[in-house]
């Protein structure tokens, strides 16, 4: 079976934000996402990834949970409670990895958790999938 | 026959008077005995011949006794008085007693104490001549219960003799025996001399007649009344009792003796016993067997102990009816004597005595019981105070334990307020190390992953790129977990500190070297050396750059824009090799000075970092005999931090001494 990197699809009408506070983390997940033709935004806080949403809704988000100001789990309730940016899928990647933090994350509307060190293989099927869902909501409308 | 006994005894009498008047039976001064004879000689039976007389002879024996100081003719003196109260007719019971008190308090003053007791005598005699018995037997009672309170042997005797007088005038033979014996027994235990002197004899003879005619202890008390005989009077009652044992036993030559003996003496027929003449002819009438013919010496018995003894012969004999005559003569004689208001008046004294001897004893039991009563109440009342104090001191006790409850409450509150932040601090702490360990590790993890893809997917630059993250991310791994252990060991005490000798320069430069991964874009690090000549001394190489590089990562990190200047000198601090990290970056406020260096504290909670590195620095420093500090005086934007250490470290100081 091939590897999803080596696999081709074309996902060059999606756009995705990556969010992280340190500046490595949004690199390596850049490359490790190179594979894919998506627009990649990314943002270095809460409050940075507010307002790319604002300016452009995306239709994924990768999110990292400790962030100074507005930190992860913040920015997920506020999209969930706007209407336009509710049904915005959200993946978590974090090292914060407890159980609770898992269970909150989910219980304020993520839609998957992945935990670093990240797998990549991991991050690109769930990538994936998520795009899956974007497109098959997308076809429902 | 009996007109010559009586004549030689008259005779025997003149010729023993003046010799008698010679010398005075009390031993008083020859002076105030004849006056005291003059005085004696106008009394009779029932009052004074000449009243004035009687006075001049006490007035002249009084200023005689107060002249030669003569004690003893003194209380005579009162003694005279006395009988000169009893001897008045009419006179007053007060009168009677106001004269015994008198010679009472002289005699007891002065130290002759038969008076004292004589006084008592008189005045008994005097209630009893007057039948006033049941006065008599109260002021004897009196008597008895001063003697009783003063263990006086002299007034037991006394009092017990009177008494069983007046009982025997009362036919009370039962009670008269009980105070005989009594008088007896003080007589035989005494060792006061001047009881001593008297004779007991009288009692002992009273005591025959409280037994049947023929009894043992009648004959008994007779023999031993003869033993104690001393007195002619003794002699005398003797010789009488003698007779009536005689003609109990039908002895009629015995009677007869000790009859005639008895008649010779005037003081026995006139004085002691009066109607005993008329006694001793019935008593031969009896014998005799013709007591009709003697009809009047039957009434002419006079005294009541001589009528019951006849009547008890007579009865013997078996002249029932003489026997019922006299006592009916005998019964007479008791009621008047004993009139109504006095018999009233004895069994009123009679039952009072009784009751004092009840009251006496319960007295004593309720003295007891009041005294267990007072015990008791005082145990209650000790108990109740024991336990009011020992509740005091409870409540005391358990308000200081409150207290103390309280205070250690807040303690424990305060500990345990103490150990929620520690335990926060150190959940935070974990938390923030899980991120801090999983951040360079995601960084080594993610790029090896990519360097592994296969040829073709990342470019030469991007590997080159790749590889460098990959030994960084390591290098900060390695030292965050380098951190984390020595935080563990200084905890635990087992850090190591090894001195060797450390060059400056290399240690310097390999700190800038690891540190500079963190190097924000645009920030320039340099070391500036004060010197640059090679620069040695002695200390712990790793250790120096352990705290280098923590002063150098802290710097990159807070520094956006500038310099970071790292800087060795030692001529900063003489006798210490000082190092400098210099920066321009935000700084640090003053208040937060000290704070940085606390475990777990971090500046911004959000810079990566443990929060370790400082407080690491702190200690090892410490360690060493160095110091780390904020320099609080730099304020030309960002921070300068210090490190000192003695150019002789301490360990080797200790090993050199």
């Amino acid at each position: 079976m091939t590897p999803l990197y080596a696999q081709q699809h074309d996902y060059s009408q999606y756009n995705v934000l990556a969010v992280d506070d340190i500046p490595l983390n949004l690199l390596l997940v850049t490359k490790m996402l190179s594979r894919f033709n998506f627009r990649l935004r990314t943002a270095a806080n809460g409050q940075q990834a507010l307002d790319a949403v604002a300016a452009e809704k995306p239709d994924l988000i990768l999110l990292d949970l400790m962030m100074p100001g507005i930190d992860g789990f913040e920015v997920i309730r506020r999209l969930r409670e706007d209407p336009a940016t509710a049904d915005i899928q959200i993946v978590i990647l974090s090292a914060l990895n407890s159980q609770e933090d898992v269970v909150r994350g989910f219980n304020v509307g993520a839609n998957d958790f992945i935990m670093k060190p990240v797998i990549m293989e991991k991050l690109l099927s769930c990538v994936v999938t998520q795009l899956q869902i974007v497109s098959s909501k997308s076809a429902e409308k | 026959m009996k007109k010559w006994i009586l004549l030689v005894f008259c005779l025997l009498t003149a010729f023993t008077l003046p010799l008698a008047a010679q010398t005075n039976v009390y031993g008083i001064d020859d002076e105030c005995y004849r006056y005291f004879l003059e005085a004696e000689s106008l009394l009779n039976r029932w009052d004074i011949r000449d009243p004035e007389a009687f006075d001049r002879a006490v007035s002249a024996l009084y200023r005689t006794a107060v002249e030669k100081g003569d004690n003893k003719a003194l209380v005579i003196y009162y003694v005279q008085m006395m009988k000169r109260a009893t001897h008045t007719p009419n006179i007053s019971d007060e009168e009677v007693d106001a004269a015994r008190e008198q010679l009472c308090t002289h005699a007891k003053a002065l130290g002759y104490k038969q008076y004292y007791y004589y006084g008592y005598e008189l005045t008994q005699s005097h209630y009893y001549s007057r039948n006033k018995i049941a006065k008599a037997m109260e002021l004897l009672t009196e008597l008895q219960d001063k003697a009783l309170a003063e263990q006086d042997d002299y007034g037991l005797w006394t009092s017990a003799r009177y008494l069983s007088i007046l009982y025997i005038a009362m036919n009370d033979y039962q009670s008269a025996k009980g105070y005989l014996l009594r008088a007896v027994d003080v007589f035989n235990r005494t060792d006061d001399p001047t009881l001593l002197r008297q004779s007991s004899a009288r009692q002992l003879m009273d005591l025959s007649d409280c037994y049947p005619l023929h009894s043992d202890s009648t004959r008994f008390f007779i023999t031993e009344g003869l033993k104690h005989s001393v007195t002619l009077a003794d002699t005398l009652r003797c010789e009488y009792y003698l007779a009536k044992l005689a003609a109990a036993d039908r002895d009629e030559k015995a009677f007869r003796q000790h009859r005639d003996f008895c008649l010779a003496s005037p003081s026995f027929t006139e004085g002691t016993y009066p109607g005993s003449r008329a006694f001793f002819e019935a008593i031969e009438a009896l014998m005799h067997g013709n007591p009709d013919r003697h009809k009047a010496a039957f009434d002419n018995v006079a005294r009541l102990a001589d009528r019951r003894y006849v009547a008890d012969l007579a009865e013997e004999f078996g002249y029932y009816e003489v026997s019922s005559h006299v006592h009916h003569l005998m019964v007479l004689q008791l009621e008047k004597s004993i009139s109504t208001t006095n018999a009233m008046r004895l069994a009123e004294m009679n039952a009072r005595m009784e009751n004092h001897s009840l009251t006496a004893d319960l007295a004593k039991t309720s003295r007891a019981v009041t005294n267990i009563s007072r015990l008791v109440v005082a145990l209650v009342v000790i108990i109740l105070l024991a336990s009011l104090l020992f509740a005091g001191l409870h409540i005391r006790n358990l308000r200081r334990r409150r207290a103390e409850d309280e205070k250690h409450i807040a303690e424990l509150q305060d500990a345990n307020d103490r150990v929620r932040l520690a335990d926060a601090a150190k959940t935070r702490f974990l938390q923030n190390m899980s991120h801090e360990i999983r951040t360079p590790l995601n960084a080594i993890m993610g790029f090896s992953q990519l360097l592994t893809l296969p040829d073709g997917c990342n470019t030469e630059e991007e590997k080159e790129e790749f590889g460098r993250y990959i030994i960084n991310n390591s290098n900060m791994l390695t030292m965050l977990l380098n951190d984390i252990l020595s935080a563990s060991q200084m905890d635990a005490g087992t850090y190591d500190i090894q001195i060797s000798d450390c060059d400056v320069h290399e240690a310097c430069r390999a700190a800038l070297s690891s540190a500079e991964h963190r190097l924000l874009p645009g920030v320039r690090m340099y070391y500036a050396p004060e010197t640059e000549a090679p620069l040695h001394f002695r200390s712990d190489p790793r250790r120096v750059q352990q705290i280098l590089i923590n002063f150098l990562t802290n710097a990159c990190k807070h520094t956006e824009k500038g310099e970071i200047c790292l800087v060795s000198s030692l001529t900063a601090n003489p006798g210490q090799m000082t190092f400098t990290v210099t920066d321009t970056g935000t700084g640090v406020p003053d208040d937060q000075a000290e704070k940085i260096f606390d475990r777990f504290t971090k500046l911004n909670e959000f810079v990566q970092g443990t929060g370790l590195g400082l407080s690491i620095c702190r200690d090892i420093a410490t360690q060493m005999g160095g110091r780390v500090y904020l320099d609080t005086s730099y304020k030309a934007g960002g921070a300068r931090f210090v490190f000192t250490l003695p150019l002789e470290p301490p360990q080797e100081k200790q090993n050199n001494a």
